[in-house]
């Protein structure tokens, strides 16, 4: 008895709604993507027939969960972005204000502890998942002809990994990343010949000063995103055209 | 409610709602958290200085050469007894923000993480403190003490 009466409770709430608007019918249309897409907008673009060929694309049987970390590497790659646009609405690029900025996201700004953190993290992973995608690639001999240019993408992005994390780790402008910009410069200043030039260019001087930070902050937010973007759209049309890589 | 009205649920479209119930409540989950971290928050509290006149305990408490830490917008702080009166000073050593303490015997501010001392106006006097530790304006009125601006 109970049960009926609150379906009858139910049915008097869909009644009210089907008087008014004909509720079927747009869930009908908007109720998944697929079916949005395959109708109101294949109207229009006639998009259904390329989405399905994308979508529907066998794997090949010797696939297994090692092909991941390529994926997982993106993923990480798209959280960045998500995590480091909100970052950068509160954080202030100045040496008087860094510091300063990074603490008011950890205590005031709400759950800006957990946007910092989702940033960090998934940047140490990121370089992580990279290297294991890297290795699977090298040991499935994956990198061999044709898809040598693939895999000379994957270098550049790589290093464009790589210097996304050494010009993001100065930008807290605390002592570790103040000595570990210090160091990493300095590496880089004992190339023999050309070395002091190039530490003079990260540098923007002969210290780590306010135009450092500039620097670094102008490569992270948008030199780096926009680079890879392009080695990344390269390095995911040359899979598609060449096909993943045969078994071992 | 007849029979077949109750058909209307299959487990088809029952896990189908599932699947989609599971969508929208990581999509509100993600996006409840985008809003909350963009909607600026709130003035801070946490900013030095012209902070709002706190009572912080009567003068019998605190008899001539003592002190005491408590906390003042936030952060910690330091009154000390003297005998030019009460003073409050801040209690975050200006070096790597440990807090300080008030050496009786010495009638002096050290700083137990590397020992930095400052004198009662809170002027370093050796220790690798790069600035003197900010003062706050302390009143007394009727045995209690006051810390801040009106």
């Amino acid at each position: 008895m109970q049960n009926n009466k609150r379906s009858n409770l139910f049915t008097r709430i869909e009644n009210w709604f089907k008087e008014r608007i004909d509720v079927y019918e747009i869930l009908d249309s908007f109720s998944s993507l697929t079916g949005f897409l395959y109708t109101e907008l294949d109207k229009r673009l006639d998009i259904k027939d390329a989405i399905e060929k994308a979508l529907k694309k066998p794997v090949p049987k010797h696939v297994n969960w090692m092909f991941c970390f390529g994926g997982i590497t993106f993923l990480l790659f798209i959280v960045q972005i998500g995590t480091g646009i909100l970052l950068a609405l509160y954080y202030k690029p100045s040496p008087e204000n860094a510091y300063e900025s990074i603490q008011y996201i950890m205590n005031e700004v709400r759950l800006g502890w957990l946007i910092r953190e989702v940033h960090a993290w998934s940047a140490n992973l990121m370089i992580l998942a990279l290297f294991f995608h890297m290795l699977r690639v090298f040991f499935y001999g994956a990198y061999k002809s044709p898809r040598e240019l693939n895999w000379i993408a994957g270098i550049f992005l790589m290093f464009i990994t790589l210097t996304f994390g050494f010009t993001g780790y100065l930008l807290p402008w605390d002592q570790l990343s103040y000595w570990a910009t210090t160091v990493g410069t300095e590496i880089a200043g004992g190339i023999p010949w050309m070395g002091k030039y190039i530490l003079y260019v990260m540098r923007g001087g002969e210290n780590i000063t306010g135009t450092t930070l500039s620097r670094f902050y102008t490569l992270h937010v948008i030199v780096l995103p926009w680079v890879a973007a392009v080695f990344l759209g390269t390095h995911f049309l040359m899979i598609r055209r060449q096909g993943i890589s045969g078994p071992l | 409610m007849t029979e077949s009205e109750h058909k209307k649920i299959t487990r088809r479209s029952f896990l189908d709602w599932l699947i989609r119930g599971s969508f929208l409540f990581t999509f509100l989950a993600v996006a409840g958290t985008i809003a909350s971290y963009v909607w600026p928050p709130k003035p801070s509290r946490m900013k030095a200085g012209g902070g709002e006149r706190t009572m912080i305990g009567s003068t019998d408490e605190i008899s001539l050469g003592k002190g005491k830490v408590f906390m003042y917008n936030n952060k910690p702080a330091l009154v000390i007894h003297t005998n030019a009166g009460f003073s409050a000073i801040s209690a975050v050593c200006t070096h790597l923000g440990c807090i300080v303490k008030w050496d009786e015997s010495r009638q002096e501010i050290v700083c137990p993480c590397h020992g930095a001392f400052f004198d009662t106006r809170g002027n370093v006097l050796t220790g690798p403190a790069p600035g003197p530790l900010p003062t706050y304006k302390v009143t007394v009125k009727d045995d209690k003490i006051y810390v801040g601006e009106t």
